[in-house]
């Protein structure tokens, strides 16, 4: 439904660029919400995904010759073998998994960008895909991204396994003695949100078609990722899909000349949400419902009319 | 005589240079019920952890039904038949009663008894729609149980049951651990109410400081002078 | 003559690494908090070390004596109002490191408005212009003066750690804040009150960071955290004296591979910070305890 929100769109709103930068962010936020909503896991280096993916696509599209169709899954395939490569971090809890997670993704910026690979990566001098610059196709790609990554949330919300990640979230140790595999459960799920984070930033690197290797690294995609799900409400389905459009769409409005505004707003914002909504709108929607339904006594309207929208066990 | 179905031989686990068990053994056979005593310290709890696949052993073994299940990690060990409850119970307090029922359900490497049958086992009937956190501490730990149960288990690992439970309900949980032993069930029952103990069983084994001191009857336990001055000091 | 060079430079970097770093790691020790907002609130130090030097020729080390009763307040008065909110959430931990990652970003942007998004560059003969001598090769004044001057603030907090009644009673909470309350000590004020300390380090930290690293940028904060993260975590979370020992290796480490890997230098304190974080039991001893 979002993504076919997204299309209709497209034929109304002349700045394609934003709708795509907007479908990207729902995704990372959707992945976010994949890995903090349904472990706690609290990846403040997300973007290295991202940015992995990026790479992903534009090295198998100049080396390899593939379309950049088929470079979306080298995107995803590079994300999820750096997601791989840091399976220990998930031995890491809270903080230090948090913090470690970041200088994993600073390193990884490192690596990339450094001169001496200039050979294979091309280094800090950024990639250019112009030859396979495709807006339409491209377009596609991100809608294709938001519903995979709305489905992927909808089947946690429904399946056997998001219970188990709910499970493991709420108490590792129970977890455990109710059977649940944990470690091989986490493992699914940040394979899965590495995955989403590649996605994303293959769909960016094609639509973009040229970028340097800071703006696939650049740390505040992962803080507008976070804020964007924390906004809406981790656990939930539609939470982090309203913020990344309702922040994002803010961003645009007031943003992009000056980001600093838009970095003081969600600043303020957060430290908001922590001291007094720390469950996102989600849970706001969820804690005034009871009252509304009370107010208006009309079956089939009050919050019967937001499907969707509600707390952790909404 | 069959193969015990939980072998424990010379288990031994350190904690950095404390030693917390020293190369305890235990067998139980179906149907039997052991209580586990001790003084504070003694080792009991750590046996259910290390037993359970909480803990790596440092040594020993842990066979279910002939099968090693030491060294591995708890999900396999309740996937082969063995479960516990804990002394302070933690359910999955974000999920539902009846979630955490499924959840368990799911995995049981036996069939378990139906979830309403469970439920009115432990007496938490008509609770399954509630978020298990919202439960009171005695209702946990009846959630706690059902949830070790819901796994089918043929062997139960059951850590201080009885603490903070008032006298009916200690009559109430005595009454299921029982029941369970009757239809087959093999229970080390670790125990501080040594009243609450008698009425499930007779046999228990004695450890002090991750040692085994005695095994037999309760009613020679009290006499045997090592326990006693384990118990009552001097 | 080149092993040498980068040992002496490393140990000068070193010793200011350990000033850098302290902040964070006190806090930590005493509130359990990572104060993620600790980079940002270097960079502010540095902006106000940069604009007192240049619109006042203030020194340095007098912007790090004026910053403290400040710092101190402000701190202690931001943790009295956030810290009983914070306890009432359902993961304080978790919540906390997400609150101060949106107070980082507050400063950040605050800064960016007062100072602009360019980067202030400080001469590197801002604090003299002779090179010193030590066994017998040159290096710049400015490592020897920060170096000189990041000891004395060590020496003083060790001591206010050690000697005072309320650098004992610091100590006390923060080996167990339970046991802290239970012997009469007032464990919100003292949090409250090492709060600001940390905060004050940080700013005073700042102050000689602008020339140490010869200059200062509103987006600097990230990489000085996890710079600093990485000090403590090789050190000893909430081991004040570890941080000397952390920020000591750290400085070796960077100026070692910078003087044979010069490519790959920036690349040390993430590594250093993985692999510690990964192999050392401290990392995984919250996990014990929590199972325990």
């Amino acid at each position: 439904m979002p993504a076919a929100g997204f299309v209709v769109a497209n034929a109304f709103y002349p700045n394609q660029q934003e709708l795509v930068m907007m479908m990207v962010y729902l995704a990372l936020a959707q992945g976010i919400n994949v890995i903090y909503g349904f472990t706690g896991y609290l990846p403040f280096g997300y973007v290295g995904f991202f940015g992995a993916g990026a790479y992903g696509l534009a090295l198998s599209v100049l080396y390899l010759h593939v379309p950049a169709g088929v470079g979306l899954l080298f995107a995803v395939l590079a994300a999820v073998a750096v997601a791989a490569l840091l399976f220990p971090l998930l031995r890491l809890e809270g903080v230090y998994f948090a913090i470690a997670s970041l200088a994993a993704a600073e390193a990884l910026y490192e690596v990339i960008s450094n001169p001496s690979l200039a050979a294979v990566t091309k280094g800090p001098y950024g990639i250019n895909l112009v030859s396979a610059y495709n807006a339409n196709a491209s377009f596609v790609a991100a809608v294709a991204l938001v519903a995979v990554s709305m489905g992927i949330v909808v089947y946690l919300r429904t399946s056997r396994l998001g219970l188990a990640l709910r499970a493991i979230r709420s108490d590792a140790v129970s977890a455990e003695f109710a059977g649940i595999n944990v470690v091989q459960r986490r493992t699914v799920a940040w394979l899965l949100s590495a995955a989403m984070a590649g996605a994303a930033g293959g769909t960016f690197a094609w639509y973009t078609s040229t970028f340097y290797p800071g703006a696939v690294f650049d740390s505040s995609i992962s803080i507008f990722a976070i804020v964007f799900a924390l906004f809406g409400g981790v656990g939930t389905t539609w939470g982090p899909a309203l913020g990344a459009v309702v922040l994002f769409g803010v961003y645009n409005a007031v943003g992009i000349s000056q980001p600093q505004y838009f970095q003081l707003i969600y600043g303020v914002l957060i430290v908001l949400l922590v001291l007094f909504l720390p469950g996102g709108l989600g849970s706001l929607v969820q804690r005034l419902a009871p009252r509304w339904r009370r107010l208006r006594r009309t079956p089939g309207r009050g919050p019967e009319a937001l499907p969707g929208v509600g707390g952790p066990d909404g | 005589m069959a193969e015990p179905l939980l072998l424990v031989s010379d288990l031994t686990k350190n904690f950095g240079r404390f030693c917390a068990l020293d190369g305890v053994g235990l067998d139980l056979g179906a149907g039997e019920v052991v209580g586990l005593v001790g003084p504070n310290g003694s080792g009991k709890t750590t046996l259910i952890n290390v037993v359970s696949g909480l803990y790596p052993p440092t040594r020993g073994t842990v066979t279910l039904a002939g099968r090693p299940v030491h060294g591995g990690a708890p999900h396999t060990v309740v996937r082969s038949g063995m479960n516990r409850t804990f002394q302070i119970a933690k359910p999955l307090g974000g999920l539902t009663v009846e979630e955490n029922l499924r959840l368990a359900g799911a995995s049981a490497g036996h069939r378990p008894l139906p979830e309403g049958d469970l439920l009115q086992l432990v007496g938490l009937s008509g609770l399954q729609g509630r978020v298990a956190g919202s439960l009171n501490a005695s209702q946990q730990k009846r959630l706690d149980l059902a949830r070790a149960l819901a796994t089918g288990p043929r062997v139960l690992l059951v850590d201080e049951l009885g603490a903070g439970l008032s006298p009916a309900e200690l009559d109430q949980a005595a009454g299921i651990l029982r029941q369970l032993a009757e239809a087959g069930m093999a229970l080390l029952v670790v125990e501080h109410l040594m009243g609450f103990l008698a009425k499930v069983t007779r046999a228990v084994v004695v450890l002090n400081a991750g040692r085994q001191i005695f095994r037999g009857d309760l009613d020679q336990a009290v006499q045997d002078p090592e326990v006693v001055r384990v118990f009552l000091g001097g | 003559m080149l092993l040498e060079y980068a040992i002496v430079a490393g140990l000068l970097f070193g010793v200011f690494y350990a000033y850098l770093a302290l902040g964070l790691n006190l806090i930590f020790g005493v509130l359990r908090i990572v104060n993620l907002a600790h980079g940002d609130l270097v960079m502010l130090g540095s902006y106000l070390a940069f604009e007192l030097y240049y619109a006042w020729h203030w020194s340095p080390l007098l912007a790090i004596v004026v910053a403290v009763v400040p710092c101190i307040l402000v701190g202690g008065a931001l943790y009295l109002g956030v810290a009983p909110r914070l306890a009432r959430a359902q993961d304080p931990e978790m919540m906390s490191l997400v609150l101060f990652f949106g107070i980082s970003q507050v400063i950040e942007a605050i800064a960016a408005f007062g100072f602009t998004s360019n980067e202030r560059s400080v001469s590197a003969n801002a604090l003299g212009s002779h090179p010193v001598g030590i066994l017998g090769q040159a290096y710049p004044v400015t490592w020897v003066v920060v170096a000189a001057a990041s000891v004395p603030v060590l020496l003083i907090l060790f001591a206010y750690l050690g000697r005072t009644r309320l650098g004992r009673a610091t100590r006390a909470v923060m080996a167990s804040p339970d046991e802290a309350a239970a012997v009469g000590i007032n464990v919100r004020m003292v949090s409250a009150l090492t709060f600001g300390v940390g905060v004050a380090l940080a700013v005073g930290a700042g102050s000689l960071a602008v020339f140490m690293l010869g200059g200062v940028t509103p987006t600097e904060g990230v990489s000085i955290t996890i710079l600093s993260f990485a000090v403590i975590v090789v050190g000893g979370l909430g081991n004040p004296l570890g941080t000397v020992v952390g920020g000591l290796v750290l400085g070796l480490a960077f100026q070692l591979t910078l003087t044979f890997l010069p490519n790959w230098a920036s690349l040390v304190p993430y590594v250093l910070l993985l692999a510690v974080v990964l192999t050392r039991p401290t990392g995984v001893l919250s996990r014990a305890r929590r199972l325990a």
